[in-house]
């Protein structure tokens, strides 16, 4: 007999305003007990409702299992009645959440919470579930658990709110564990403990993980098969490690291609997918990929692939998938070997100097540079400061591309805004070309604004939902140039091609768009004016991995057809480093180091650098105690004394708690603030 | 926790002082002399006029007349009706309890039929329920509550004769002006109950307390409701104002005896100090209302009395 | 407290993610509780339905004379108190006037004591709000201030109040209700510019170097109207039931062709010889406000996406 979970040909419905859609069209896996699956896919793969499903929760959101079968140790799941099903759910399958602070109940403490999970399944006396659910917390690393188990929900970090849920997960000692994107919303270092402790609990409790991520990183640490789902329908499934190396369908390749690991030279251009993936509501006739796929044939326009056997236990949905399978290989053949043709390019569009840092004219220069925002205060309440950005001092010489990386809470930017005084500074000075940038408001400072421009993190908030396209892109050249009509709408034709749009768009509005399409106008708009300077913040981190790409493409041509300098803040350190000549890294409002990008990479001199290097899913160093960052990022409103990182430093001795280190050099511009550099 | 009531007293305050402040401007700062609407000059001499301006104070500065009228209320010294020339305070206060009952009496009507249909039409949206609560809904705040009163005597006294129509002793007397009165403040409550309790259905946690095996009962009413009561609780407590000051309208449709009574008739006599204490006290109520909501609201979400502890 | 500012940043990436990851999927963001089949009152049936008895009113107050079959002054004494009957569809009242007749002429002042008072009311509101809103700091303080004072004595009652202060009359009436309305536009007012503020677009502008008044006028009016016009619309039904309250209490226009409330009030008087005089205006006054109300759930239902699907 078979156990463990069995999801065969299953497809799932789902009603809208606007009719009924199929989320998710007959997809099959398995997971063995003990075992690890990945479900790997971007927006509109179905890979949260084919989760959902599982446990029948697709019942209260519109859903409907409309055919294909779910087996839970040979119990079939999508025909039980519902008494039986609420007796699986938490029980048997437990699930976790993408965002730990909206999962839990807000006016309800956790330990009512847990001991809530545990009185739906059996009856037993109060206390004892209470002390359990305190072993439990124990059990999950959360420091002080009887302390915790009389707190709000929104008395905790989002981190120690993953480790809570997985607590309550755990509760009714599940075979499965459903975790989506359990660590999406939380930051890189605390991302690496909760994936290294859902480890060590299926290694210890014999469980298995079915974890959904779009993250081919996460994916790769996790995951003994992967599952890779394209609108809906299974692309491919099979062993991690050969999906990873050798993906036969063309979609997975380009997703490998589009994320950048680690082997991925800087400057390059990624081979990106085109296009970007198809709503529920528009999908494709034939096999779901072929409008943005290179082998796509009239078969593939015509009838859709079966998800054929591909020997050692692959499965792939494709009509080429040898050739695709050659194609890859041979890609990453040539990316091993062919580099060097387009590195010379490159390097002459680039000043030299600005790679060395060093002749190339300073553009822009923060000196101590402090932002502190006060909060609270009022009647009887004692006045607090948020230290967003504490004494940071930098410069961006002509023609350089910095990249500034940092969890949240670090002030990065916070730190782009004080640069281009779209924020007043507590203290300190930003220069431009030498002289100081003006108040914000004057008449000088809204002159400046036609040199330096902004390409913002979020595509949809950032445009007027109620102008069109050209209206948007035209904002600048109005405000800074005295073109007329006629000659605003040739410019904006012309600026969308520059982007890869059609300059017809100019007349639709933002709605008809897609995330990586708005993000395109955004750069439009923001290279309309021809400025010196664009600080692009967390430009790509709202986009799908594949879309991520192109815009990333885009933005290194347009660097140099444009010469431009930029600031390039960003969360994703393969980003960063992929895109930037140098790279600071920012911890608690403070610059901690500053090194030319691949010397960062190889050789971090500060420890939490390396924290946060070894934090990356899938590096060498994932899950190595002595390279991660304990606990987590600390409160900006009373930052540690000393060294900021201190409190979470593996290294960290009593000087470093007493005294703040200041920036040493440690190699050719390179500089770290630490005591003990390493 | 104590500080917190403490300072919520301390704005409550400020608030009644503001309304005061708020109704002598009304009545001494708006366009139109006062003493003119209260008598016709063309039948009295305009030595008469002038003599009311005296009484009145007219004559004297702005600030002046602040000060008077705040001393005045301090002492508890409300005027004397211009009509019957008894004092303000004793007529009013002799007529709140049968008032503050038929608010009480409203208000519960409006909360319990409020709640009983808000909470069960958003989870079984689209049926049977769902449809009463629109209804009640909908038409709840599309009635004129004198129409509606007048409804309910038509049928139950002039057709069916079981209810008096009017007056205010004995219970029977409280049935139809307290349904009237409470079926406003109800379809306003269902509304919002539902829409508050839709929204907080399609909270993430909630798919979360499903996952867990709760029972569906256990995820609306323990879970969902609760949270669903956060905004509707302030709605609910500008609802019983309003009720008080429904009265108004309410009490002179069953010819009740009452605060709102007297205020119909004050301002159908022109008599301007007893206006003034009815709002005084309407004011007064009401403030003391918004503090019971925002004491439940502490009791409801822990989140306000963690931060009322000074956390 | 403490992990506020790191939650305030959690959430917008959260945000980010649902919009990266979640917008497509038509699920999770929803919810409707499976399997109800039962709907009844299909929504833009009935919405349309609101609007032909909107136009229908809006016929009678323009060009009563079309569709009344009498002169409302018209006194026929040969038929006092008569019935609803083929002559007289809704019966006549003590004078022998045609309540039908009487009902469509009373609808020019209904509606326009409604039209006037929220345009007063959402203009004053508005320019408050949105004042308060982008100026921030001390003005915003007072502002506001003054707006809670005003919020603390019930709609009604402020309305009544003022109207008794300033005397009857058909500006007067449109005054008291326009003034008790404006501290509700002017809050929602302020919240919006405070939420457009901070939008993405707004600050994007800035970043271009946009003038403060070309961001206001360009970016942050248009996109904080609607819901403002759409609470004006509910608005607009609340304040036609205030009006009419107040004419029922006395306080209205005292012309010689009674408003809806004012009938209702002399028909009080013959309730149980005569119920059609009182129940026709109150039914007249429920249908209009009633038809608005869809409209306006409806419209605010297009507004708000979160609440699509949900009223």
């Amino acid at each position: 007999m078979k156990t463990g979970l069995e999801v065969k040909e299953l497809t799932i419905d789902v009603h809208t305003p606007r009719g009924t859609l199929t989320a998710v069209s007959e997809i099959s896996f398995d997971i063995a007990p003990g075992e690890t699956v990945c479900l790997v896919g971007e927006s509109g793969s179905g890979k949260t409702i084919a989760s959902k499903a599982i446990m029948r929760l697709t019942d209260y959101e519109n859903g409907r299992i409309a055919g294909g079968h779910i087996r839970l140790g040979g119990q079939s799941i999508e025909s039980l009645p519902d008494h039986l099903v609420r007796g699986l759910r938490g029980r048997r399958i437990a699930m976790i959440f993408q965002e730990p602070m909206a999962a839990f109940d807000p006016v309800f403490t956790i330990g009512s919470q847990i001991v809530e999970t545990m009185r739906a399944h059996r009856r037993e006396k109060k206390s004892v579930l209470q002390q359990e659910g305190v072993e439990l917390l124990r059990r999950v690393g959360i420091p002080e658990p009887e302390l915790r188990m009389k707190q709000y929900p929104g008395e905790l970090s989002g981190g120690m709110l993953q480790r809570a849920m997985i607590a309550m997960a755990l509760s009714g000692g599940p075979e499965l564990l459903i975790a989506d994107e359990p660590t999406t919303a939380l930051d890189v270092t605390v991302q690496a403990q909760i994936l290294e402790l859902l480890d060590e609990l299926k290694e210890s409790l014999g469980m298995s993980i079915l974890l959904i991520t779009h993250d081919l990183g996460v994916a790769a640490q996790m995951a003994d098969r992967i599952v890779v789902l394209y609108a809906g329908r299974v692309a491919e499934q099979g062993p991690a490690a050969e999906v990873l190396t050798a993906p036969r369908h063309p979609y997975t390749s380009g997703l490998l291609n589009s994320a950048l690991t680690q082997d991925i030279r800087r400057g390059e251009r990624l081979r990106a997918i085109e296009g970007s993936p198809p709503g529920l509501a528009d999908m494709p006739g034939g096999c779901r990929f072929h409008p943005r796929c290179a082998y796509a044939s009239d078969r593939c326009r015509e009838s859709v692939p079966p998800l054929s056997d591909q020997g050692s236990g692959r499965l792939a949905a494709c009509w080429h998938a040898d050739e695709a399978a050659a194609g890859a290989a041979a890609a990453s053949f040539a990316a091993a070997v062919q580099p060097e043709v387009s590195r010379p390019l490159l390097q002459a569009a680039l000043p030299v100097a600005a790679i060395n840092g060093k002749a190339s004219p300073i553009l822009l220069e923060a000196q101590n540079l402090k932002k502190h925002y006060p909060i609270g205060g009022g009647w009887g309440r004692r006045k607090r400061v948020i230290h967003a950005v504490d004494g940071v001092s930098l410069s961006i010489a002509e023609g350089e591309t910095f990249g500034l990386v940092g969890e949240s809470g670090s002030g990065k930017s916070t730190l782009g805004r004080l640069l281009l005084q779209l924020e007043s500074q507590t203290e300190g000075r930003v220069l431009y070309g030498g002289e100081e940038l003006s108040p914000q408001g004057s008449r000088r400072w809204r002159e400046t604004r036609r040199d330096l421009q902004i390409i913002h993190q979020d595509p949809y908030g950032t445009v007027d939902p109620r102008w069109n396209i050209g209206e948007i892109i035209a904002e600048p050249l109005g405000v800074h140039t005295k073109l007329t009509a006629a000659e605003r709408r040739g410019r904006v034709g012309e600026l969308l091609e520059q982007v890869g749009l059609q300059s017809s768009w100019q007349d639709r509005y933002p709605h008809e768009f897609s995330g990586g399409q708005r993000q395109r106008i955004g750069i439009a708009r923001a290279i309309a004016v021809n400025p010196r300077f664009i600080l692009a913040d967390e430009a790509v981190s709202a986009l799908d991995v594949s879309v991520q790409a192109q815009i990333v493409n885009l933005l290194q041509d347009l660097q140099r057809q444009l010469g431009l300098t930029s600031l390039f803040i960003a969360h994703g350190l393969q980003v960063v480093r992929h895109i930037s000549n140098r790279i600071g890294v920012m911890y608690l409002g403070k610059l901690v180091e500053v090194a030319p990008s691949e010397e960062l990479f190889r050789r971090p001199a500060h420890p939490y650098t390396r924290a946060l290097l070894s934090s990356i899913p899938g590096s060498p160093q994932a899950g190595n105690e002595t390279f991660t960052a304990k606990g987590e990022i600390p409160s900006p409103m009373n930052p540690p004394a000393g060294c900021r990182f201190h409190t979470r430093c593996p290294i960290a001795t009593d000087l470093c708690r007493r005294a703040e280190p200041a920036f040493v050099s440690v190699g050719s511009g390179h500089t770290a603030a630490c005591h003990y550099p390493l | 926790m104590l500080q917190a009531i403490a300072s919520r007293l301390a704005s409550s305050l400020l608030v009644i002082v503001g309304s005061l402040a708020l109704v002598f401007c009304i009545f001494y700062l708006l366009p139109g002399d006062p003493v003119l609407s209260m008598v016709d000059p063309t039948s009295v001499s305009p030595e008469v006029i002038e003599n009311l301006r005296e009484q009145l104070g007219l004559n004297r500065p702005f600030h002046e007349r602040l000060l008077t009228y705040f001393g005045d209320m301090l002492t508890g010294d409300f005027g004397r009706s211009l009509v019957g020339s008894e004092p303000v305070l004793p007529k009013i206060l002799h007529q709140v309890p049968a008032t503050l009952l038929l608010t009480a009496a409203s208000s519960l009507i409006a909360i319990v039929v409020g709640v009983a249909l808000g909470v069960p039409s958003a989870v079984r949206k689209g049926g049977l329920i769902d449809f009463a609560a629109r209804i009640v809904g909908l038409f709840g705040i599309s009635m004129p509550t004198f129409w509606s009163g007048i409804l309910l005597i038509l049928i139950f006294s002039v057709q069916l004769k079981w209810l008096p129509a009017m007056g205010s002793d004995g219970w029977a007397t409280l049935v139809m002006p307290a349904l009237a009165l409470g079926f406003v403040g109800a379809g306003s409550i269902v509304r919002m109950v539902r829409g508050s309790m839709l929204e907080v259905l399609g909270e993430p946690f909630v798919t979360t307390l499903r996952a867990k095996g709760l029972r569906e009962r256990l995820v609306q009413y323990k879970h969902v409701l609760r949270n669903a009561l956060i905004p509707a609780v302030t709605l609910i407590g500008m609802q019983i104002g309003d009720m008080l000051a429904g009265t108004v309208i309410i009490e002179t449709v069953f010819s009740r005896q009452g605060v709102g009574r007297i205020l119909a008739d004050a301002i159908m006599a022109k008599d301007l100090p007893v206006v003034q204490g009815v709002v005084f006290f309407t004011a007064i109520v009401y403030v003391g209302i918004n503090l019971l909501v925002d004491l439940s609201y502490a009791a409801i979400d822990p989140r306000i009395r963690r931060r009322g502890a000074g956390q | 407290m403490k992990h506020s500012a790191a939650a305030a940043k959690t959430s917008g990436r959260l945000r980010r993610i649902r919009q990266a990851g979640l917008d497509k999927a038509p699920c999770g963001a929803q919810h409707r509780t499976s399997g109800t089949k039962l709907r009844f009152g299909s929504a833009d049936v009935l919405t349309g339905l609101a609007g032909i008895a909107v136009s229908f009113l809006v016929l009678c107050a323009l060009v009563p004379g079309w569709i009344a079959p009498y002169s409302p002054t018209e006194m026929n004494t040969a038929a006092i108190l008569q019935a609803p009957s083929v002559l007289h569809p809704l019966g006549t009242d003590y004078f022998g006037r045609d309540v039908f007749s009487l009902i469509v002429y009373g609808t020019r002042d209904s509606l326009l004591i409604g039209i006037c008072s929220v345009l007063v009311g959402v203009l004053i509101g508005g320019t408050l709000g949105t004042l308060a809103g982008y100026a921030g700091g001390k003005l915003d303080t007072v502002l506001m201030r003054l707006m809670d004072v005003l919020l603390t004595v019930p709609g009604i009652l402020l309305a009544l109040t003022i109207a008794a202060a300033l005397g009857p009359g058909l500006r007067n009436i449109v005054l008291a209700i326009a003034i008790s309305s404006v501290p509700g536009y002017a809050r929602v007012m302020r919240g919006q510019i405070l939420a457009i503020r901070r939008r993405g677009y707004v600050f994007a502008s800035r970043a271009i170097g946009a003038r403060p008044s070309s961001i206001l006028i360009r970016h942050v009016l248009p996109n904080s109207a609607a819901p403002l016009l759409v609470m004006a619309t509910l608005g607009l039904g609340s304040s036609i039931l205030a009006g009419a309250g107040l004419s029922f209490l006395g306080l209205g226009v005292l012309k010689e062709i009674p408003d809806w409330g004012a009938l209702l009030s002399q028909g009080r008087g013959y309730l149980t010889v005569a119920w059609w005089i009182c129940t026709f205006p109150g039914l007249a006054i429920t249908l209009f406000v009633l038809s608005i109300n869809l409209i306006g759930d409806r419209w605010r239902d297009a507004v708000d996406p979160k609440r699509k699907g949900k009223v």
